[in-house]
């Protein structure tokens, strides 16, 4: 409602004022009878409108005008200008000031009150939208929040399956030491050589179970550094993820050839690439029943190249699927399996790095590999 | 460059419609020399802002600004008396009807410009608030809250069994995201969201309902409906986008309602649109289920 709005008159002329508080007793009215009042005022009270007189000494309603437009505070208040001075050059520079309206006087009642009104109304127009854009930005901004949290909360859920698949088969090393221990004891076996064993063995199943959990710490952790790396690290890592469920599908993975390759960039994206790889020969391997299941890895040195192959002998990729393998939506896969990543990801990975990622059929199974140039 | 906008000036006598011509010269100007022929203008091609003379044979200003004021079409654009009428009366009237501003004649020409000026930033930043606060910023289709407001109106004014409600959900769109990544999958929704706005009709309202939810209110026939909603998902099924490189393709699942005896409500309408939605998602996608 209107009579809830609150004006500030600014004039130095008590009659003018008096008149003016007289007209406008719907409002709350304040007043200031000099335009440094005025801008204080600004500063602790929130007024709808302000009228605001031309003619004032030291800081004049031009300067007024000009200053409260220039504070984001208070540069929406409409300032509608009410002054003696009817020339047409006051009245352009009122509004290139930033004032909404021109009032001279002696002012009609019933016109400034419309006009009033008007800016009123205007300015409550522009503030029901502007809370309303505002809820719309912020609807979407939690939006994207909860889409980020989702998807970390995933990321993290899949970071929390592996650590725990990698950690049974320790875990299982260890309860079944404590378990034989008690017996031993009895059957007085337990020297100090025996403490001793003991006590590498757990040590290594212990230095295992970190390793798992520092390598797949690191690997979730999105590290947009580039450095220097060598494919053996990259592999190494890679196998201390997939070790113990490789081993669980009797699937062998060997390191067959072992020139030093060395490449610049993400080296954890590197390992994404080669896990997404070899993930893909274990479900290729679970779709097809090859008895010895043997993935091979080389990493070689071929004129000006370094070559990295893996090569599986689960079957390889079917002839109808070859040429789009690295397309996206493309799987040979039932539906349902797939790490995310996909190999169009992967193959994305390879051009970031200048290297280029293949695959062809060969010997029992699929063979990619990821070619790049040596660099000096 | 931001196109010029447009101004119409009414007033029966033509000198005064010269010298605000050669006035304005910055903005187009469409003219008119009584008040039928700009309530004609007016409703017919987009005026940004309106002088208006009062005093005119026939219809005179006020009624001109009323009526402007009742059309919801025509009811934003800020109307500038400009008139040789001083006395109160008429310039309380004139507020009253409809206008933002009164300029008595003669007129002092910068005061008209500066006035002008004021009131085109006005209602231009009152345009631009308006879209953030109606449209996806995604898709520049009506966001949510919007649809819902033009949906209620347009459930009000419909008889049962004329209207009918379409949610589209784009197919596996997870995949999309998880396999290229979220661009990828904006372009998605963007493209898919052009596709069908481009076969809609203006009479349709078509939103954003959720992430990759879109939704469709038709006052039309059920056969109508189920074609163009048809002509919707077979246009989405046929598109291919290009995302570096690579073509994606997409399908999406439809379900549709309609209003009823039972289905009073625009929430129940949409409700069972929902219904009809998550058969075709379970009868294997990229079909049209129809919820009767």
């Amino acid at each position: 409602m209107d009579n809830k709005n609150s004006i500030l008159v600014v004039d130095d002329t008590q009659s003018n004022l008096d008149i003016l508080v007289d007209l406008l007793k719907m409002y709350n009215i304040t007043v200031a009878l000099d335009g440094e009042t005025a801008v204080e005022m600004t500063k602790h009270h929130s007024f709808d409108l302000i009228l605001l007189d031309i003619m004032m000494p030291v800081m004049d309603g031009f300067e007024v005008c000009k200053y409260l437009k220039s504070d984001p505070l208070t540069k929406s208040i409409p300032v509608i200008f009410i002054t003696a001075k009817t020339d047409e050059e006051s009245i352009e520079n009122a509004f290139l000031c930033g004032g909404v309206d021109y009032v001279t006087k002696p002012f009609k009642s019933r016109e400034l009150l419309s006009r009033i009104h008007t800016q009123l109304t205007l300015k409550r127009m522009v503030n029901d939208l502007e809370s309303l854009v505002e809820d719309e930005i912020s609807k979407r901004q939690k939006q994207e929040k909860l889409l980020q949290q989702q998807s970390k909360m995933a990321a993290m859920g899949e970071m929390m399956d592996a650590v725990a698949h990698q950690w049974k088969q320790p875990l299982n090393a260890l309860s079944l030491y404590s378990d034989i221990i008690p017996d031993d004891f009895a059957n007085g076996i337990v020297d100090q050589i025996y403490v001793n064993e003991f006590k590498t063995d757990v040590q290594i199943q212990i230095a295992h179970m970190v390793d798992t959990l520092d390598e797949f710490r690191t690997f979730f952790r999105p590290n947009k550094k580039n450095t220097n790396f060598t494919l053996q690290d990259v592999i190494n890592s890679v196998l201390i993820l997939i070790k113990d469920e490789f081993m669980k599908n009797a699937i062998t993975v060997n390191v067959a050839q072992q020139d030093t390759l060395k490449m610049y960039g993400s080296e954890n994206e590197l390992k994404h690439l080669l896990l997404n790889i070899l993930n893909n020969a274990k479900d290729a391997f679970a779709d097809n029943s090859v008895k010895n299941k043997i993935i091979t890895i080389r990493l070689m040195q071929i004129n000006d190249r370094n070559v990295l192959e893996i090569e599986d002998n689960a079957g390889g990729i079917p002839t109808s699927v070859l040429p789009d393998i690295f397309k996206a939506n493309v799987t040979s896969k039932s539906e349902g399996k797939g790490t995310g990543i996909g190999l169009y990801m992967s193959h994305q990975i390879a051009q970031k790095h200048a290297a280029t990622l293949s695959a062809k059929n060969q010997n029992e199974g699929a063979c990619f590999s990821l070619h790049w140039f040596l660099t000096h | 460059m931001k196109s010029k906008s447009n101004i119409l000036i009414v007033d029966d006598t033509p000198t005064n419609i010269e010298i605000l011509v050669d006035l304005l010269g910055d903005y187009n100007i469409a003219v008119s020399l009584d008040g039928q022929g700009a309530i004609d203008i007016s409703k017919n091609s987009s005026i940004d802002l309106i002088l208006l003379d009062i005093m005119m044979p026939e219809l005179d200003g006020f009624e001109v600004c009323k009526q402007l004021k009742l059309d919801p079409k025509t009811k934003d654009i800020p109307i500038i008396f400009i008139t040789a009428k001083t006395d109160e009366e008429s310039i309380e009237n004139a507020y009253n009807a409809g206008g933002v501003d009164y300029v008595t004649k003669p007129f002092k020409p910068r005061e008209v410009c500066a006035r002008v000026k004021v009131h085109m930033e006005h209602s231009e930043h009152m345009k631009r608030l308006d879209y953030l606060a109606s449209y996806d910023a995604m898709t520049d289709v009506y966001n949510r809250r919007k649809f819902f407001e033009l949906g209620e109106d347009i459930f009000k004014h419909t008889k049962e069994n004329e209207l009918f409600a379409v949610i589209l959900d784009i197919d596996h769109f997870k995949r999309v995201n998880d396999n290229y990544g979220h661009p990828a999958g904006d372009m998605v929704i963007r493209e898919i969201a052009q596709v069908v706005y481009n076969i809609l009709d203006d009479n349709m309202i078509f939103g954003r309902i959720g992430g990759e939810e879109f939704a469709i209110l038709l006052h039309t026939t059920k056969d109508a409906a189920i074609k163009i909603t048809e002509a919707c998902r077979k246009a989405v099924e046929e598109l291919s986008i290009m995302y570096n490189s690579i073509n994606l393709h997409c399908t999406m699942s439809t379900g549709m309602a309609c209003k009823s005896k039972e289905v009073d409500t625009l929430d129940l309408l949409l409700a069972k649109a929902d219904e009809a939605l998550y058969e075709a998602k379970d009868n294997g996608r990229n079909q049209l289920i129809f919820r009767s």
